[in-house]
């Protein structure tokens, strides 16, 4: 019988690898969330997040959203080339810091929040 | 050719893989923020927390940091498999040169999004870039060597 070549089982083994990577990938990313329709309902009663690509707790509040975030309206204030630089549209808006969620009436708060405040914060129930 | 052969080039790059699984430790340990990550947030330029903690730092919703530290695995096994080969294994180096192949658009990619669209760099980004980089030059020159021989 021939001999398998250690480099047959490392091609097939990354083969697999990337497979998984693709397939974890997919999944990741069109599993439903718990908060599906709880992100809908701050969209519909016009909450905003306010935040920027680089901006470590913004990824946090992303995460407690999970894939549901895909439902937030979302605001990216870094400036495409600057991202230290707010958008003027975030500026208007009154965003000092980030993440800043802010409601129809015009109410602002600022920082990560646990979803329970947005509850509060938005009249939505989670 | 004294200097240049099999065992040195895998010896080297079996070093250089332990390099890039240091660093790619260190920065899933980042990125799960099991460390702070201070040493390497030296400036708004320099920046560990700026990379490693943006939008970028996931594809596919798997952190950077873990696809770096599977491929310096491969790498490395793949090196330490060469440096024991009794006779030369082309398949082998046929991998190592995908591997690496891979990982240099890889960095590449991660380096645009580091200087054109972040404006930030993290130190332990740049090792493990230019590690890739030194890396694919030895890779390529074992390649074209094996090629001749």
């Amino acid at each position: 019988m021939r001999k398998i070549s250690p480099a047959t089982y490392l091609f097939s083994i990354g083969a697999l690898v990337i497979a998984g990577f693709i397939i974890f990938g997919v999944v990741v990313k069109s599993a439903p969330s718990p908060y599906d329709s709880f992100a809908q309902c701050l969209t519909e009663k016009d909450v905003k997040m306010y935040g920027a690509y680089w901006c470590a707790h913004c990824q946090n509040q992303k995460e407690l959203f999970g894939n549901a975030f895909r439902y937030i309206s979302y605001e990216e204030c870094a400036t495409p080339g600057a991202p230290k630089v707010m958008t003027a549209t975030c500026e208007i808006a009154g965003v000092k810091g980030y993440p800043t969620w802010k409601n129809s009436a015009g109410e602002i708060i600022a920082g990560e929040q646990t979803l329970e405040n947005l509850a509060e914060f938005s009249g939505c129930k989670l | 050719m004294i200097y240049f052969n099999n065992k040195r080039v895998a010896t080297v790059l079996f070093l250089l893989s332990l390099i890039g699984i240091a660093i790619s430790i260190y920065s899933v340990a980042h990125f799960f923020g099991i460390t702070s990550g201070s040493i390497c947030n030296i400036n708004e330029v320099l920046n560990c927390d700026l990379v490693n903690k943006s939008v970028y730092a996931k594809i596919g919703g798997i952190p950077v940091s873990i696809v770096g530290l599977i491929g310096y695995l491969f790498l490395a096994i793949a090196s330490y498999l060469k440096w024991k080969e009794k006779e030369i294994d082309r398949g082998l180096t046929q991998f190592l040169l995908t591997a690496i192949v891979i990982g240099f658009f890889f960095s590449l990619y991660l380096t645009g999004v580091e200087a054109f669209i972040l404006k930030a760099f993290c130190p332990t980004c740049l090792i493990s870039q230019v590690t890739t980089l030194l890396m694919t030059i030895f890779i390529v020159m074992l390649y074209v060597r094996e090629r001749h021989l």
